[in-house]
């Protein structure tokens, strides 16, 4: 499917950080819209980083 | 989650009651023991009450009325159910109070029910803002979740568990599965407000308006989906509850077998009432007609007045009976015609005297002198008359006979009928139930049809449609730098959507075949019969028969069954909990982390004694902790299965035989 090779490391990054979005939402109630700004902040924070 | 101890305080029957709870690992079974309406579930409801602020009585007030009564005007008293519990490495001290004044119109609730918690560690204590209490509580456990391992055996009782509408739902999130699902929810392509589909919209086109008309047809057809799948989910709990609703009539069916018979003879005598009244009608109108039809009843008259004068043997012997009679023809007539010296064929008879001889000679076959054609002619009708008359008679009997035969019948049946309708009474209608069943039997293969065409031929033909799209998105998408790194970033969207698609779906299939092993494992121990279970994929349990027995469909087998499956729900949480502990995962699909205590108000109460020594034989095993509410009589069954098992019994007794005192007392 992909046409850049997925790096385990950067995976894992966004996986955990999304996580972690994910459990903040439920505790400051933050809407569904705003959760997914802040992950796709996070994949690109990530990626540009080559972190 | 661990309770610790109970405390209500002018609490329905409760003034004063304060309950510890075996916290022992090995000894973990508490029980209550008590009477019909001395207080068992009252205990059960204010856990309910007292976690989340759920009124589980019919009666809104809930001070103990003792109290009420001695209250002054104007004064006040407060309710509370005090709660203690540990979970995840913190106490609980959880007080939930509702305000009670005296007014001239007599009590009323001054201050709604409201919760304070407490929540300590070794290191400190914190009291949780009134803000986020009901947050805090819910975090524990969700209302949700609650109604699985608080029973309170009225609206929701063991038996019926599997048929909870968010069953699929709850088991994923009490084996934690829910944040994963989450995960992949929002990063699913198919949904509009996804961030896969987010990071689309921000591709730039190649060739203008192609790509944004692109995007927009995504974005639209991506709704679409979801209103499907939204629809595919109501038509699921449809379903469910079109479910639910069979097989409680079908249990009201199996209850009321004994008054059907009855509600049918009723139904049957009242069509028979009813053809009677009809009948009746019909044969008096049709005597009423034939007694007016041609003068029938003259005829009856004359024919009986002839029988009676003996007129038949008088006109037969009468002299004036003469063979020759000259009907009309008088004696006056023939005077005439030889007065004016013709006859009627012309000839004169003018010194004829034969001929007029011979007229005078005929002047004896004519009226005065002889009417014998008369005579004959009446014999002849009232012979008729008089056949008439006895078959008209014989006619008249038998429709009256037959017209007080209906009308016998009919007081039969509607004795028949007061008899039948005494009987049953305050009853409900089989029948209605009956067809009741038939109609929501209908409903449900209704909505199964529609499930299907939405599972099977509208979603997949959206999801074709939706894969088409996006090939043309990629198509139309220009080759610049910022696309291919928003290409790339969707990339690693996607690959986490599938990733976690992959691991949501195995994991639940694994809690499947887990649940079904541990369910099937306990299952065998407390049931013994030919029967094993199976859970579906939305962890519906059946107990299917093995090998080809009767049918034996009782509440006291869908009781041991539900017990076998949220046992083996409690158990299956340990396991998790336990395996968690011992992975390094990158990220996991398990997020259990906590174990609950059952609390069980008169479950056995459908339950035969060998099923219910089963149970408490292997209930404390896999269960946490047993909280159990009893009465007497069950529990002589349960006590020499549990008692090793028991560390703390408590005895709920009516104080002097009162309604509203009741008190807590432990049995040592």
């Amino acid at each position: 499917m992909s046409r850049t090779v997925i790096e385990r490391e950067k995976l894992k990054t966004i996986v955990q950080g999304s996580y972690v979005e994910l459990k903040r939402k439920d505790k400051t109630g933050a809407t569904k819209q705003s959760t997914v700004n802040e992950i796709i902040k996070l994949i690109e924070r990530t990626l540009k980083n080559g972190n | 989650m661990e309770i610790r101890s109970i405390k209500l305080f002018n609490f329905r029957q409760f003034k004063n009651a304060n309950i510890d709870f075996s916290c022992d690992k090995e000894k973990n079974v508490t029980v209550l023991v008590g009477n019909n309406t001395s207080g068992k579930t009252t205990i059960v409801k204010g856990f309910i009450w007292g976690l989340y602020r759920i009124n589980k009585f019919d009666d809104k007030i809930l001070l103990n009325r003792d109290v009420a009564d001695k209250l002054l005007i104007n004064e006040e008293v407060a309710t509370k159910v005090e709660i203690d519990l540990d979970h995840k490495g913190h106490s609980y001290t959880i007080i939930t109070k509702e305000m009670y004044v005296k007014t001239g119109m007599g009590i009323r609730v001054k201050n709604k029910a409201a919760s304070s918690v407490v929540k300590s560690s070794s290191d400190e204590t914190v009291v949780i803002p009134a803000i986020k209490v009901e947050e805090e509580i819910n975090s524990i456990l969700s209302p949700t979740l609650k109604d699985y391992f608080f029973f309170e055996g009225e609206d929701n009782t063991i038996a019926s568990v599997s048929k909870k509408a968010n069953l699929k739902d709850s088991v994923s999130d009490l084996m934690g599965l829910k944040r994963m699902e989450q995960l992949n929810e929002y990063y699913d392509p198919a949904k509009a407000d996804s961030v896969t589909s987010k990071l689309k919209s921000k591709l730039v086109s190649s060739d203008d308006g192609a790509l944004v008309q692109y995007i927009e047809m995504l974005n639209d057809a991506q709704e679409k989906l979801q209103e499907l799948k939204d629809k595919l989910e109501n038509t699921n709990k449809t379903i469910n509850k079109l479910e639910k609703q069979y097989f409680e009539k079908e249990a009201q069916i199996d209850a009321n077998s004994d008054v059907k018979v009855d509600q049918d003879r009723k139904k049957k005598l009242n069509v028979d009432i009813i053809n009677g009244h009809k009948f009746k009608e019909e044969r008096f109108r049709e005597l009423i007609t034939s007694i007016n039809s041609s003068n029938s009843l003259l005829k009856i008259l004359f024919s009986r007045s002839f029988i009676s004068n003996d007129f038949e043997n008088k006109l037969k012997e009468t002299t004036f009976k003469s063979q020759n009679s000259l009907k009309h023809i008088s004696e006056e007539a023939i005077d005439l015609i030889i007065a004016r010296g013709r006859c009627l064929c012309g000839t004169e008879l003018k010194d004829r005297n034969d001929l007029v001889n011979h007229l005078i000679a005929e002047k004896e076959h004519m009226e005065p002198r002889d009417f014998g054609k008369y005579a004959s002619d009446l014999l002849d009708t009232e012979i008729n008359n008089i056949a008439y008359a006895k078959s008209m008679s014989e006619n008249i009997t038998e429709m009256s006979n037959n017209i007080i035969e209906l009308i016998t019948n009919l007081d039969t049946n509607k004795d028949a009928l007061k008899e039948v309708e005494k009987r049953i009474v305050g009853r409900v209608d089989v029948g209605e139930l009956q067809e009741d069943a038939i109609r929501i039997r209908e409903q449900i293969s209704y909505q199964k049809s529609t499930a299907d065409y939405l599972e099977n031929t509208a979603i997949p033909n959206k999801k074709t449609e939706i894969e088409n799209l996006n090939n043309k998105i990629n198509l139309a998408t220009a080759r610049t730098s910022g696309n291919e790194f928003i290409q790339a970033c969707i990339d690693y969207a996607e690959y986490i959507y599938e990733k976690t698609k992959e691991r949501v779906d195995n994991a639940k299939d694994g809690i499947r075949v887990d649940l079904e092993k541990i369910v099937n494992e306990i299952f065998s121990s407390m049931y013994h019969g030919n029967r094993v279970i199976s859970i579906d994929k939305n962890f519906n349990a059946d107990a299917k028969l093995v090998g080809n027995i009767a049918l034996d469909k009782s509440n006291g087998l869908e009781t041991v069954k539900n017990f076998a499956f949220v046992t083996g729900l409690m158990e299956l949480i340990k396991q998790k909990i336990s395996a968690q502990q011992n992975t390094n995962d990158d990220f996991d699909e398990y997020d259990a982390e906590v174990s609950y205590p059952l609390v069980l108000d008169a479950p056995f109460s459908d339950t035969d004694e060998i099923h219910i020594r089963n149970i408490c034989n292997v209930l404390p095993s896999y269960c946490n902790q047993v909280i159990i509410v009893v009465m007497n009589k069950d529990y002589q069954s349960a006590k020499t299965a549990m008692e090793s098992k028991i560390s703390k019994k408590y005895r709920i007794v009516k104080k002097d035989n009162s309604e509203t005192d009741s008190y807590v007392e432990e049995v040592l």
